[in-house]
């Protein structure tokens, strides 16, 4: 959909994860879609050095996040917003419906 | 203009780079740590300056290659003369999603330098306060405002913008203790 706007295929699905979670660590988002690690890594930085995302390291993993100065924000969210509404549900429930909220340490599942 | 060595300070480094810019019609904007460590008289020390530009990586490669500077693999340019390192982190400049439109301008004999005003500068590092809780970057507001006049109302409208008007406040109370 976006794909051709954004550059690439990884960048519009990093954008939809990041939509969805608002963080995210490249091994995650290149296991979650299937993609080369390589070049989810390299899309990353492209964001970062764009000032779309920041990062920080947490133990050994870089961890990237919305960068809320970047000045363009709300708008390209709310684009990136409406191609994720316009997605099939298949391809939501597929990627995007990722158990988040917590659960107990050692918890049987 | 003067020439690049280890003495060369901070704020005469960016006034060489910034008139160089200059000279090939290049329009860049210091912003970032340098603008606190030149407002505060040193009493911040940042050990890079950060220029917001519209020009592209090759104009600025070969304006600052005129006088020495290289760039690295890590997109910032290093001189052999000085441990200082110059950066060109992606524009707009922007406080909070507001363009800024307003700058100072700092000339000296044949050397030029655009900066971001005492009032901006202010906000640009009460903006990693607000939203990355990163108290340094209070600090160097505080230090900022106790040595310059600055706009307190534009400050304070901002932040409202922003939805911290707590942590303003916060900046506030500190100014004045």
């Amino acid at each position: 959909m976006l794909n051709q706007l954004f550059g690439s295929r990884s960048a519009e699905l990093i954008f939809y994860y990041m939509l969805v979670y608002n963080k995210g660590y490249a091994r995650k988002v290149s296991s979650t879609f299937n993609l080369s690690l390589n070049a989810v890594q390299k899309q990353f930085l492209k964001f970062e050095t764009a000032g779309i995302f920041v990062s920080f390291l947490e133990g050994r993993t870089r961890l990237f996040q919305w960068n809320p100065r970047y000045p363009f924000l709300k708008e390209l969210k709310g684009l990136i917003q409406k191609a994720y509404d316009y997605l099939p549900e298949s391809e939501k429930e597929k990627y995007f419906m990722t158990r988040t909220r917590p659960r107990r340490t050692a918890k049987p599942l | 203009m003067k020439k690049i060595s280890k003495s060369t300070s901070l704020k005469d480094l960016a006034m060489i780079v910034c008139t160089c810019l200059k000279q090939d019609q290049i329009d860049a904007v210091l912003t970032g740590g340098a603008v606190v460590s030149i407002y505060s008289e040193n009493k911040y020390q940042s050990d890079d300056l950060d220029f917001i530009t519209f020009a592209s990586k090759k104009e600025i490669s070969n304006s600052l290659d005129r006088i020495g500077f290289k760039e690295t693999k890590g997109r910032y340019y290093i001189h052999s003369e000085s441990d200082f390192i110059v950066e060109f982190p992606s524009g707009p400049l922007s406080i909070g999603n507001k363009p800024v439109k307003k700058f100072n301008e700092i000339i000296l004999k044949e050397c030029y330098l655009k900066l971001l005003t005492p009032t901006h500068c202010v906000m640009d590092r009460l903006a990693a306060y607000y939203f990355w809780n990163d108290m340094q970057s209070l600090d160097q507001a505080i230090l900022v405002s106790k040595h310059h006049e600055i706009d307190l109302d534009e400050i304070e409208t901002w932040s409202i913008d922003e939805d911290m008007l707590k942590r303003f406040v916060n900046f506030k109370l500190k100014l004045n203790s």
